[in-house]
């Protein structure tokens, strides 16, 4: 009561946790079913997995947090953000291995982290002798973190009432939280539904266009996470043009924040219009695709496998899902620069797409914008509006700690490959690609980048980098810095 | 039920977030965003920054849909304002808050009725209502009562010279069969602890019992207090409250009034006929010394400082005041103030969030009140033909630990459950619970 101090609520704790686990372990029927019907010889390695995960979701769940209390605070949340996000990709890195996939620990663990971060690096070299369930796997896994753990926590666990807000909000960030309903449950499901409709919907576009099913299925999860997990070798380039076109406009939809998209599939188109991120959204994407397309014109490219390429590139990359398509020789030199300056944005708050997100740039240039007025009229009250609504300067000021955490965070990773022996811009991509949850990095030389090659360092870097990104860095260095624990 | 509730002070903020916890979809519209803010991460609501008089802003928190408006902003015109646009917009319920008790007569309810402003309450008249049946239930430091008065509720403090002390339930059952009480919650060092037939009471304890009306003689004997026939009374403040107070009571008993400001004794002794009304400040001791406290029965302290109420009921309960209620507004006192000794708490906005919660309770729960000082609840649940709970006995029916069945209305008459009765179709059953269990107890009704 009152005057108690609290003590941590590790009950609730591990009883969120095993829920999760049993909910991916519902995930699992997926690629079970597949792996039965292709009989690819993975199902021992899936059904021990579930084994695994469902005895240790009961465990957590209905032994050792048995009855729990939900209060739940921001302690709690953190805790249980870090310790789901590391746990599960953990678990499900099992099939990976179980089925020989992976010989290495460190490459499952790199594949299923690249998965739930919904970020798309691959260690995959070999696709044709994959098993079609651990194809299904990785996109599933994709799927899953695309709209996030804690996502699912909120949309299982109806008994939560309180601390929602601090979950949402470790997955999901925006100025103004977009609720689409009173309540957080009610909201949350909501977004599955249309997470799910989209899903369907390029499921069945892929198939009308004549895909078979497995890949199909890959690649609708992949998209609508914006994760960008190929079933084949060098993304999508040996997909048919249909399928490509297909996979952008997805892949741009998937950009958006998820609670415009249920107004627009709620018949309120207008809302989408009236929101600002949005209209931002679609005009970086023109806008660079323009130049773009203008800058591989006047290197002598044509017109229209130009356009095509430059907008699905643009969209690949703001979105943070990492597809690409087959890039002509020649055009190499200034792809990768301007990918990267693309992939600073990243998609719109609220979206399953990763990066820094427009909506914090947006207030970044808008207070730099007014510092400038203020220089000049020192008594001017110029605030920062998105949406006509006031941004706090508290918040801006967490914005400016956060991209500051992200630049430090880019250097840090791309110092790490350096000393890995890798180039001054490729150990940047790699480190901006990956925190940014993108994926494949465009290398100068052309063509893919192979994370497979990469030493065991490099690699545990990597993981980490891409489960910040995810996480948008509090959540996960909170459990590392001492005040957390001193109370 | 869809609930927009104006207003994010402290009835709004104590509003939203118990009424969150009960499943109610709930929009709060205030002006201040980081109130809200601070709302939003502590309940799950959605928080709308804006006025409530506005019709964008009303348009935002779909008032068209809403189930029930309650405009509980300080100011009572912007209530009133609120109700009547909402109303307007498609609002099915509106309540208002208001602070002229002129508003609530009969025939100017009609008026506002008429306009859209389908009911309204004033804190303070809740609180003087609370303040007078404190007074006349004198051993009991809080109650009220269920289903039209069917059966009612006491929340009294056990001295030493209780008998119920260091006995349980069973006991005490078997020691006066023939008293119609039971105790459903206790407050124990500010831990709200449900009974179950085995728990001993202790000194100190604040029970919550419930019982037929009437029947205070039998609690009376259980608890061994001795009865306090409440003479006279010393109000300390002569605001709003103070004024009330003394006017419903001065009819009744002695009531002598202390404020400081000169200029509102004489005003409030234009108002009041018999009431001896001394310009003073009340936490001057040697004042009411002179002013004989010691031979008061009771003391009031309605001013607008919580820490001078505080005070004085402390300075009246050591000259020997038997019965002390303190108007605390700061929630945070609550358990503070009865930790140190003083009877009864008044808290104008818990007092008024509860009494506003009732507009809330539709279908199943009709009635239900957060007890201040704990985080137990007293819901009252229809029992349907398909709920659980008439298919078995009480004892059988699995009650989690925290919860537990105070009474039973059927038809007209009030049951005190024993482990044998048998809930039926159709009665109205008062249970009492902690927050985790709700759920639970819920199911048993579905």
């Amino acid at each position: 009561m009152h005057f108690h101090t609290r003590i941590f609520n590790t009950k609730l704790v591990a009883h969120l946790l095993g829920t999760v686990l049993l909910g991916i372990a519902g995930f699992m029927l997926l690629p079970i079913v597949v792996s039965f019907s292709c009989n690819d010889g993975a199902q021992r390695g899936f059904l021990f997995t579930l084994g695994v995960v469902s005895v240790l979701g009961v465990l957590l769940r209905n032994v050792l947090g048995r009855k729990p209390n939900y209060d739940f605070y921001e302690k709690e949340s953190f805790w249980l953000t870090s310790i789901v996000w590391i746990v599960v990709p953990m678990v499900c890195a099992l099939p990976y291995l179980l089925t020989g996939t992976f010989s290495s620990v460190v490459d499952a663990m790199f594949e299923s982290f690249s998965g739930f971060t919904s970020t798309g690096s691959t260690v995959v070299t070999d696709f044709d002798n994959i098993p079609k369930s651990i194809l299904v796997w990785r996109s599933m896994s994709q799927w899953i973190g695309g709209l996030g753990l804690m996502l699912l926590t909120i949309a299982v666990v109806r008994k939560l009432k309180k601390g929602m807000n601090h979950l949402y909000s470790a997955e999901f960030s925006g100025t103004v939280q977009q609720k689409i309903h009173p309540r957080m449950s009610t909201t949350v499901r909501r977004m599955w539904y249309v997470y799910i409709f989209f899903t369907l919907l390029l499921l069945v576009v892929l198939l009308v266009l004549g895909n078979d099913f497995v890949e199909a299925l890959c690649l609708s999860l992949s998209t609508i996470s914006t994760g960008g997990f190929s079933p084949r070798e060098y993304s999508i380039t040996s997909f048919g043009q249909s399928t490509q076109i297909a996979v952008a406009v997805f892949m741009f939809i998937s950009g958006i924040n998820i609670s415009l998209l249920y107004h627009l599939l709620t018949f309120r188109p207008r809302k989408l219009w009236q929101n600002e991120e949005f209209r931002r959204y679609l005009t970086i994407i023109l806008v660079a695709s323009i130049l773009l397309l203008l800058l591989l014109f006047a290197n002598g490219a044509d017109f229209f496998q130009a356009a095509k390429f430059s907008l699905f590139q643009v969209v690949s990359a703001i979105s943070t899902t990492g597809y690409y398509t087959v890039m002509p020789s020649g055009w190499i030199m200034i792809v990768p620069l301007f990918m990267f300056m693309l992939m600073f944005f990243g998609a719109c708050s609220g979206s399953s797409g990763g990066g820094i997100k427009i909506v914090r740039v947006l207030i970044l240039f808008k207070y730099v914008r007014n510092q400038f007025t203020v220089m000049l009229h020192p008594r001017a009250v110029v605030p920062v509006k998105i949406d006509g609504q006031i941004i706090q300067t508290s918040y801006i000021n967490k914005i400016f700690a956060f991209v500051f955490m992200y630049f430090v965070f880019i250097v840090l990773g791309a110092f790490v490959f350096m000393c890995c022996g890798l180039t001054l811009s490729d150990s940047l991509s790699i480190a901006l690609a990956n925190i940014s949850n993108i994926g494949p990095v465009i290398d100068t030389i052309g063509g893919s980048w192979s994370y497979a090659t990469l030493p065991l360092v490099a690699k545990l870097t990597i993981i980490f980098e891409m489960l910040l990104g995810r996480l948008e860095i509090f959540a996960i260095i909170a459990i590392f810095s001492p005040s957390y624990w001193r109370g | 039920m869809n609930i927009v509730i104006a207003g994010d002070g402290e009835v709004g903020f104590h509003l939203a977030k118990s009424l969150s916890e009960l499943d109610h979809n709930i929009f709060v519209v205030d002006p201040h965003s980081e109130l809200l803010q601070k709302l939003e991460q502590e309940s799950d609501i959605l928080g709308i920054a804006g006025d409530s008089t506005s019709f964008d802003v009303l348009q935002r928190a779909e008032v068209d849909k809403c189930d029930l408006l309650l405009a509980v902003v300080h100011d009572e015109n912007i209530n009133i304002i609120t109700s009547i646009l909402a109303k307007k917009m498609g609002a099915k319920r509106t309540v208002a808050r208001v602070s002229n008790v002129e508003y609530l007569q009969p025939k100017n309810k009609q008026m506002f009725r008429s306009l859209g402003v389908d009911e309204m309450v004033c804190p303070e008249r809740i609180a003087v209502k609370e303040i007078i049946n404190l007074l006349n239930y004198n051993i009991a430091t809080e109650f009220f009562d269920f289903s039209n008065g069917l059966l009612t509720m006491y929340l009294v403090r056990l001295d030493e010279n209780a008998s119920v002390i260091n006995k349980n339930m069973r006991e005490i059952v078997l020691e006066y069969p023939e008293i119609e009480v039971r105790i459903v919650a206790i407050l124990r060092n500010n831990e709200t602890i449900i009974p179950n037939s085995v728990l001993t009471f202790q000194k100190g304890d604040l029970a919550y019992i419930i019982a037929k009306p009437g029947q205070l003689d039998s609690i009376k004997r259980v608890i061994g207090s001795p009865d306090v026939n409440i003479k006279s009374v010393m109000v300390a403040g002569g605001g709003r409250i103070g004024k009330f107070a003394a006017l419903s009571l001065e009819n009744k008993m002695s009531v002598k009034l202390v404020d400081e400001n000169f200029s509102r004794c004489e005003y409030l002794s234009s108002v009041l006929n018999k009431t001896l009304i001394i310009n003073g400040d009340a936490t001057d001791i040697k004042l009411l010394k002179d002013e004989g406290i010691e031979k008061t029965d009771a003391f009031v302290a309605v001013t607008n400082s919580t820490e001078t109420n505080i005070l004085t009921c402390l300075h009246a309960r050591k000259h020997g005041v038997k019965k002390t209620i303190a108007l605390v507004e700061n929630t945070d006192f609550i358990n503070l103030s009865q930790a140190i000794g003083i009877d009864s708490i008044i808290n104008k906005k818990l007092i008024t969030a509860s009494y506003i919660a009732r507009f809330t309770v539709k279908g199943d729960a009709v009635s239900s009140k957060w007890l201040s000082g704990t985080n137990a609840e007293v819901i009252e649940f229809t029992a349907h033909e398909k709920s659980v709970a008439t298919k078995r006995a009480i004892k059988d029916l699995n009650i989690p630990q925290g919860a537990t069945i105070g009474g039973i209305i059927r038809g007209n008459d009030a049951i005190l459950p024993r482990r044998d009765t048998h809930i039926m179709a159709g009665d109205k059953v008062v249970v009492f619970t902690l927050p985790n269990v709700m759920y639970v107890m819920s199911k048993l009704f579905d």
